[in-house]
C-alpha cells in the first residue's frame, strides 16, 4: 500500500474517493457541518496513522472499516454533547434554506438528536445508517457486523424506542407508542 | 436505505425523519478545505506496525529508552552489591573478588 509509505498524493486520492459519503453521513448523523469536517478528518488521520499495518485481504473491506469509524466517531460525539441551547448550535448544515423553515428544520433535527440520544447504542447506530446515509441494507448490516435479518429485528426495536422517544418529547401522530 | 410505504407500520416515523434530516453541504470547497486540513495535521510516516522501518524505529526508540538505561542501572547495582558489602558479611562470591576482605575477616 502505498499510503504506508507514506505518499500524500496516493493519500489524497483515497479521500477524494472516500470523504463524500463520509461527510454525508457525519453531517446528516450530527447537524453540524464542522463537527461533521472534525469526525471525518480524524477517521482519515486514523487510516494514514494504521496505514502500515492495514491487511488489504482482510475480512473488513476498507469502504466498511472507514464507515465503521466515522458512524462510532459521529455516536462518541453525540454522547458527550448533550443537547445545546438552539441558540448555541453553531452553523447549520444547509444555509441556503429561508430562515423559517431553516429554523424548524433545526429544531426538528435537534430532537430527533436528542430523542436517538435515548437509545442503547446499537439501534442509534443502525437507525443512523438507515435514516441518515444511502446504504443499502446488506451493506449496512456488514459495517455493523450484523445478518440483514439481524438489523432489520434491530432497527424494528430502535424505531419503536425512537417513536417512545419522541412522544415523550411532544411530538405525536408518528404510530401507536 | 429502505424505503417506507403506506403499509408499513414506522411509515409515519419515516416521512417524519426523512423530513427532519438535514441536506448534507458537500461543496467542492469543503472537501478541498478538508483535504488540506488533514494533509496538514498528518504525522510526518504512518506507523502502526513492525514491518517497516517506522515500526521499527519506534521498537527502537522503546529500547533506548527503556530498556538499555534499566540494564545499566541493574548492573551497576550489582556491582555497588558485591564490592560495597561489610566484610563480616562477605559472600564466598564477594571474598573471591575481593581478597582482602578474607584477611580483615580472619583478624
Amino acid at each position: 500500500m502505498r499510503i504506508a509509505k507514506g505518499d500524500q498524493t496516493a493519500f489524497r486520492s483515497l479521500m477524494e474517493r472516500h470523504a463524500r459519503p463520509m461527510l454525508s453521513l457525519a453531517q446528516r448523523t450530527l447537524g453540524q457541518a464542522e463537527d461533521a469536517d472534525e469526525v471525518v478528518q480524524e477517521a482519515f488521520l486514523k487510516v494514514w496513522t494504521m496505514a502500515a499495518s492495514w491487511q488489504p485481504d482482510g475480512a473488513a473491506r476498507f469502504s466498511t472499516w472507514l464507515y465503521r469509524v466515522v458512524l462510532n466517531a459521529c455516536i462518541d460525539r453525540k454522547r458527550r454533547k448533550t443537547m445545546a441551547p438552539l441558540d448555541e448550535a453553531g452553523d447549520p448544515v444547509d444555509p441556503a434554506q429561508n430562515s423559517h423553515d431553516h429554523a424548524v428544520a433545526r429544531e426538528r433535527h435537534a430532537l430527533v438528536r436528542d430523542a436517538m440520544g435515548d437509545l442503547p447504542d446499537r439501534q442509534r447506530e443502525a437507525l443512523s445508517l438507515h435514516y441518515f446515509s444511502d446504504l443499502t441494507a446488506p451493506k449496512a448490516a456488514e459495517i455493523l457486523g450484523l445478518s440483514v435479518s439481524a438489523l432489520e429485528a434491530l432497527l424494528v426495536r430502535g424505531k419503536k424506542g425512537l417513536r417512545v422517544a419522541l412522544a415523550r418529547r411532544g411530538i405525536a401522530g408518528l404510530g401507536d407508542v | 436505505m429502505t424505503k417506507h410505504h403506506d403499509t408499513d407500520p414506522f411509515a409515519a416515523l419515516d416521512r417524519f425523519m426523512a423530513e427532519s434530516a438535514p441536506p448534507p453541504v458537500i461543496d467542492d470547497a469543503r472537501m478541498v478545505r478538508l483535504a488540506n486540513a488533514t494533509l496538514a495535521a498528518l504525522p510526518r510516516q504512518p506507523t502502526g506496525g513492525i514491518s517497516r522501518s517506522g515500526g521499527l524505529g519506534r521498537w527502537r526508540d522503546l529500547l533506548l529508552r527503556y530498556a538499555a538505561p534499566m540494564a545499566l542501572a541493574g548492573l551497576a547495582g550489582i556491582l555497588v552489591g558485591l564490592f560495597a558489602l561489610p566484610s563480616q558479611e562477605a559472600t564466598p562470591l564477594v571474598q573471591l573478588l575481593h581478597p582482602t576482605s578474607i584477611i580483615e575477616a580472619k583478624l
